[in-house]
């Protein structure tokens, strides 16, 4: 991992350009008047930018509904967007077909809107659809990709079990495993440890540091500020819509950059760890 | 390790060599014990210019055998497929083009077609072979309408919703049965119109007509060519439609080729054999059941498990009830319903969560 003390932009510096993964700038969204009235407002996004590069793990962090998972989902396409522009390796995004875009961006969503009845497996397996031409099935490059990424992420032992025989966290290690098969250079993670116990917690982000240093570009969302601070290079904090601050967890982890966000009732200090002094925050009235 | 399938080649097989046997059963039994399999065939090929004619009357009994395995196997076909690429859709195996008023519809727009082409628009001559393509078109039309509204209702942001669907589905039949039923009101006078209209209620798979082959043969052919644009991407809708968007799949393409489908497969079969209703209900949860939930398997399976299903029902009422059997759609309503109610029971634990 990279010094805490570096900045994303002296990092920058030292990247090749073809490097420079996914960039955003001047986003603007809001849900059409379709989407349920009351959260309309908290869920727009409002000139939203910034950039993640390969190597990097960076968090996204912000209250509830301030807007993060909404542009999550623009940044990984699935939202037409308004205004604003996003480029992957200098090209618009709006310009990748689909199979494109996917080659490009994966995402691991929080949940699944199903479960589908299949093998863990087969549901790997799907991440290589973006990979395969029409008619073929899964050749054994896509076999060997798929038990690669089951390996990565220590599930190649429940590759033969259904995804309902699961635990939430196994369960939630199968869903990055796909994103590993889909073979992206950008990575994009949504809330991956909500449901986890502190020892997952702490085994998903060991393996999105991981794969950062293999020159993975990492966007995560997150709610677990000690978890960022652990993990991310950088952090951006979003609020009502805007990113507010953005920065090392040192620079943002502190109480002029959060209170405004979260209210009082956060306790902050600082550990020692082998990468330097991190800050760590709790909630405590 | 490899992907998982269930011998999907082997059932495909299995199944092939069972409807070709009901096949070969259905039209070598009839009320006429003169005509068997090889007057069938010696028809068929007379048909086609490739033999000669069977002598007098045996060579039209031959025909009419040999149209109504046809259609029979058409039908079942169009209808099981319609049902499969419903189920994959809605991601729900309650889905059925009968249920959710597909099939309603294109009998709407078949009977209004009707109704013109008998009343106001007298054909002249020329225009009489366009009729059977109009009545498909209608048909058609009337499907695709009723499968827009049915999407419309039930899904909101990406996401479906079930019981809408099915209420949606019952409010649509509903209304549409109302339209038919004052169709035929005005078509009371005309006693032609009258039966015909009547015999659609019901399905109808005897004294089809070559042109009705070609019909559903056509369309089957061109309902074939959307499978595999669908079948692999249809896999990935299972996890939601975000998903399989974030995966790469273009799935507003994939929706609008496999409702298409859909209603396409379920005109054809109204346009030439009335409604028939839960073969696109049954024949893909069998399906499913034997070679697994794979649409890559099932779509194409149901090609033949369709048939099986309807061709093998008629098959066997025939053995039980003689050479006066119930209409196609009567039969298989009443194997159909209780296999529904067999599948909410089955399913009651999610079917409570609603």
């Amino acid at each position: 991992m990279t010094d805490a003390t570096q900045t994303g932009a002296t990092q920058g510096e030292h990247r090749v350009p073809h490097k420079a993964a996914l960039e955003f700038h001047g986003i603007s969204f809001s849900y059409g008047s379709g989407a349920s009235g009351n959260a309309t407002e908290e869920r727009t996004l409002i000139d939203v930018t910034g950039h993640v590069h390969a190597g990097e793990v960076v968090a996204i962090i912000g209250p509830n509904g301030a807007g993060k998972s909404t542009l999550l989902r623009l940044l990984a396409g699935l939202e037409k967007l308004p205004t604003g522009r996003i480029t992957l390796q200098g090209a618009a995004l709006a310009e990748f077909d689909h199979k494109a875009r996917a080659r490009a961006i994966s995402l691991v969503p929080q949940s699944l809107a199903n479960l589908p009845e299949v093998r863990v497996f087969d549901f790997v397996l799907s991440g290589r659809y973006a990979h395969q031409r029409g008619l073929s099935h899964a050749s054994k490059t896509d076999q060997a990709v798929v038990e690669q990424a089951l390996r990565d992420c220590d599930v190649l032992r429940f590759a033969d079990r259904l995804l309902a025989q699961l635990s939430s966290g196994q369960r939630q290690r199968v869903l990055i495993a796909r994103a590993l098969a889909q073979a992206a250079p950008i990575m994009m993670v949504d809330e991956p440890t909500s449901n986890l116990d502190p020892a997952h917690k702490l085994a998903v982000f060991d393996l999105l540091a991981n794969l950062a240093s293999h020159d993975r570009a990492i966007l995560v969302v997150t709610h677990d500020l000690n978890l960022a601070s652990q993990f991310a290079t950088r952090i951006l904090v979003m609020h009502e819509g805007r990113i507010v601050a953005q920065g090392t967890p040192t620079q943002v982890l502190c109480p002029p950059v959060l209170t405004p966000v979260y209210g009082e009732s956060l306790v902050f200090g600082e550990r020692e760890t082998p990468n330097g002094p991190r800050p760590f925050v709790m909630a405590w009235r | 390790m490899k992907p998982q399938s269930k011998r999907p080649l082997v059932w495909g097989l299995l199944l092939g060599a069972l409807l070709l046997a009901i096949m070969i059963a259905q039209v070598s039994i009839g009320p006429s014990d003169q005509i068997g399999l090889r007057d069938v065939v010696q028809a068929g090929l007379a048909k086609l210019h490739l033999a000669e004619p069977l002598a007098g009357t045996h060579q039209v009994i031959a025909e009419l055998r040999l149209y109504r395995v046809l259609v029979s196997v058409g039908v079942g076909a169009a209808l099981a497929l319609s049902g499969a690429l419903l189920q994959a859709v809605f991601r729900n195996q309650l889905a059925s083009p009968s249920l959710i008023g597909v099939t309603t519809g294109a009998s709407l727009g078949a009977s209004v077609m009707m109704l013109l082409l008998s009343t106001s628009l007298t054909l002249t001559g020329s225009m009489a072979g366009l009729a059977p393509l109009l009545t498909v078109l209608a048909a058609f039309f009337g499907a695709a309408v009723c499968t827009a509204i049915v999407t419309a209702f039930s899904t909101t942001g990406g996401r479906i919703s079930v019981p809408t669907m099915l209420l949606v589905g019952i409010a649509l039949n509903a209304i549409v049965g109302g339209a038919i039923a004052a169709i035929q009101r005005f078509a009371v006078e005309d006693a032609d119109l009258m039966r015909a209209l009547l015999t659609w209620t019901f399905g109808r798979l005897d004294d089809r007509a070559g042109y009705q082959v070609v019909t559903i043969w056509a369309g089957l052919a061109a309902a074939l060519l959307i499978i595999p644009r669908v079948a692999r991407e249809l896999d990935l809708f299972a996890a939601g439609e975000d998903d399989a968007h974030a995966l790469g799949v273009n799935t507003t393409r994939v929706k609008w080729l496999a409702l298409g489908g859909a209603a396409l497969c379920a005109a054809l079969a109204v346009a030439v054999a009335g409604q028939i209703g839960f073969v696109g209900l049954i024949a893909p949860h069998i399906l499913r059941r034997l070679v697994g939930r794979s649409n890559r398997h099932v779509l194409y399976l149901s090609l033949l498990g369709g048939p099986v299903l309807l061709v093998g029902a008629d098959l066997g009422q025939r053995l039980l009830l003689g050479y006066a059997p119930l209409p196609p759609g009567v039969m298989m309503s009443l194997l159909g319903g209780p296999f529904f109610i067999m599948l909410l029971l089955k399913n009651r634990k999610s079917v409570e969560a609603w």
